[in-house]
């Protein structure tokens, strides 16, 4: 769209003669034209990422479609066994399947609360001057650290015998003896919520601090004329400034909550007290190595399949809710 | 001044000035103290890391935690990750750390070329199919990994990559569609005079990709690439799947094998953690700059 309209760098120098330097005009691309170095340079270049999009992606994706409704023993495709739906079918009844969703969807809520604090975070971010850099770099660390060194972090500080979680609980005197945090169905969720709220604002704050930059000042001076109060000011004029990158950061959060694996899969190779940190792909994960009769690839790609019509459903959230409630106005 | 209209919240804005400024001033109190209290929600975790590094692991598994290793730093942790556990053996972390720089570094300078060579000519070169081309690589930031995870495992199989680090680098050189968008909207905010001067002057397509357009986008260059790299030093999904056996384990995978070696041995687990998370961390605090503006412009579409 945008690069019709540009001027072209590096056109022939017959191109650049006959138009005087100018662009030429649009309704020439279509008058035959005889193929340029300039043309295959472009295809070229541009032509390495599509064929690692054909070779990497393509193949795989329409490959899925046929795995999915297969049966297979083990790793082995000569042992496919056409079964229809009856992947879907089978995932869709198993209720370990459902503890996942269930799982997964508690993700999704300490996703949008992790959201929810990093607003008020970079709110306040962006009021102070002295000491805001430091702030800033300290905040968005997590977002730059191992997952998997983080999680043992984690393990340590809710240990059962030694960790200070239950060390500083203890000296407090809120609890008479240990709690075995990770190995209950409730504490655990509890604490995957600490880990994934406290690795999960770094980059909400960077981005809203970037969005925040750019709220008009003058809505502010005008409100204060008319007595409006700190909180009627974040509500009528900062949220609704910010609410583009505030929704942008809601989508890509819950995309990335559905595909949440690492972190639970660290903290509990065995899906945790009563399968609690069982998330969606960690299911599929389990179907491709841990499965009682091997592996079932079939299986897993199904729930693939699932998974991704439920982030089709978010992205289509996407462009019904941002022209609801979201302000574009600039 | 810009605080005070901020923090200003009186229903008077006649109000006396000294009473204002007392306010402001509580008001400024509050919200350092909040975010005071928001950086020790960051750091005390990795303080609590840190300490426990340094302590002997009498004084780790000990049920009274110590705030500081009151009986004298050890350093028998970071002893057990630097030192093989069995003579002539390979040490996890350091095996760990080698395989993820060689399999994760050439990838990722690769890819970053493929990309912005891609990038170079979406947005500055003239050839036919363009825009369909360029639906087509944007369509494929649509399609989910999750999809394709199961059947590219399996012909990874097929084909004998499984347990190669092949399925980690091949695909990431032919370049990442995000990474071709972001250096687009970069390359197209250069003027096309310049390059139009130096076509002139008998540069190349290459030539002004290397001479004239490398140089002006070095800062998004930087910024892609500690990107790229943190993202691949970090990951622990595709490892899993393909790498788990002890010779070719990358970083994140050798700590789980160290981790599950030194079981109960806490001092020798943080140990380890610091030492993979150092990496990033530092190059973080170098690169700050690149790493907020790469962030910053590539998520405000």
């Amino acid at each position: 769209m945008m690069f019709r309209k540009k001027t072209d760098v590096g056109s022939e120098a017959v191109a650049l003669e006959s138009t005087g330097g100018l662009p030429v005009p649009e309704r020439e691309g279509k008058v035959k034209k005889r193929i340029n170095k300039e043309e295959i340079v472009g295809w070229t270049l541009t032509g390495i990422p599509i064929l690692g999009f054909l070779i990497f992606g393509l193949i795989p994706l329409v490959f899925s479609f046929y795995i999915s409704f297969n049966t297979f023993r083990g790793l082995r495709l000569n042992t496919a066994q056409w079964v229809g739906f009856d992947n879907f079918g089978k995932v869709l009844s198993d209720p370990l399947f459902w503890i996942s969703v269930r799982n997964t969807v508690l993700v999704i809520v300490a996703t949008i609360l992790s959201l929810a604090i990093s607003i008020v975070i970079s709110t306040l971010l962006f009021q102070v001057k002295r000491g805001k850099k430091l702030y800033q770099t300290v905040f968005f660390i997590p977002y730059v650290c191992s997952m998997v060194a983080i999680t043992f972090m984690w393990q340590w500080i809710f240990n059962y015998n030694y960790g200070v979680l239950n060390a500083i609980l203890r000296s407090l005197g809120f609890i008479g003896e240990n709690v075995n945090w990770l190995n209950n169905e409730g504490s655990f969720i509890f604490c995957m919520y600490v880990v994934l709220v406290w690795g999960g604002t770094g980059f909400n704050i960077i981005l809203l601090s970037a969005a925040l930059t750019n709220v008009n000042k003058n809505c502010y001076e005008a409100a204060e004329l008319d007595g409006a109060g700190v909180f009627t000011k974040f509500f009528k004029i900062t949220l609704p400034a910010i609410s583009p990158t505030v929704f942008y950061l809601l989508i890509t959060g819950v995309i990335g909550a559905l595909q949440e694996f690492s972190r639970f899969q660290v903290m509990a190779p065995d899906g945790g007290p009563q399968y609690a940190g069982l998330t969606i792909v960690f299911y599929l994960y389990r179907l491709l190595f841990n499965a009682q009769g091997g592996s079932d690839i079939g299986l897993a790609t199904s729930v693939g399949w699932i998974l991704a019509v439920l982030i089709a459903g978010v992205v289509g959230l996407n462009f019904w809710g941002s022209k609801k409630w979201v302000s574009y106005d600039e | 001044m810009n605080n005070q209209q901020m923090t200003q919240g009186t229903q008077k804005p006649k109000s006396k000035s000294i009473q204002n400024n007392s306010v402001n001033k509580a008001k400024k109190a509050v919200t350092h103290a909040l975010l005071i209290l928001f950086l020790l929600w960051i750091l005390i975790p990795f303080y609590i890391v840190i300490v426990t590094s340094f302590k002997s692991l009498e004084e780790a598994n000990s049920p009274n935690f110590t705030w500081f290793p009151v009986k004298g730093f050890s350093f028998e942790g970071y002893k057990r990750v630097f030192e093989s556990p069995i003579a002539n053996s390979y040490t996890a972390i350091l095996t760990g750390f080698w395989n993820t720089l060689w399999i994760i570094i050439p990838p990722t300078l690769i890819g970053l070329t493929t990309s912005a060579l891609a990038a170079y000519a979406f947005a500055k070169l003239r050839f036919r199919g363009k825009n369909i081309l360029f639906g087509v690589l944007l369509s494929t930031m649509m399609i989910p990994g999750i999809v394709t995870l199961v059947p590219s495992f399996t012909i990874y199989d097929v084909i004998g990559w499984r347990k190669t680090p092949l399925p980690l680098m091949i695909p990431g050189m032919f370049g990442a569609a995000a990474c071709v968008f972001y250096l687009r909207q970069f390359f197209m905010g250069i003027p096309t005079e310049t390059l139009e001067a130096a076509r002139i002057d008998g540069l190349g397509y290459l030539g002004i990709f290397f001479r004239m357009m490398v140089p002006l986008a070095v800062p998004a260059l930087i910024a892609q690439g500690v990107l790229g790299f943190v993202g691949g030093y970090n990951d622990y999904f595709a490892p899993l799947l393909y790498l788990t056996q002890p010779p070719m384990q990358t970083l994140q995978i050798a700590l789980t094998t160290f981790v599950s070696q030194y079981n109960a041995d806490w001092p020798a687990i943080m140990a380890g953690t610091i030492v993979a998370l150092l990496p990033t961390v530092a190059i973080y605090i170098v690169a700050q700059k690149y790493f907020i503006e790469g962030i910053a412009t590539s998520g405000l579409k």
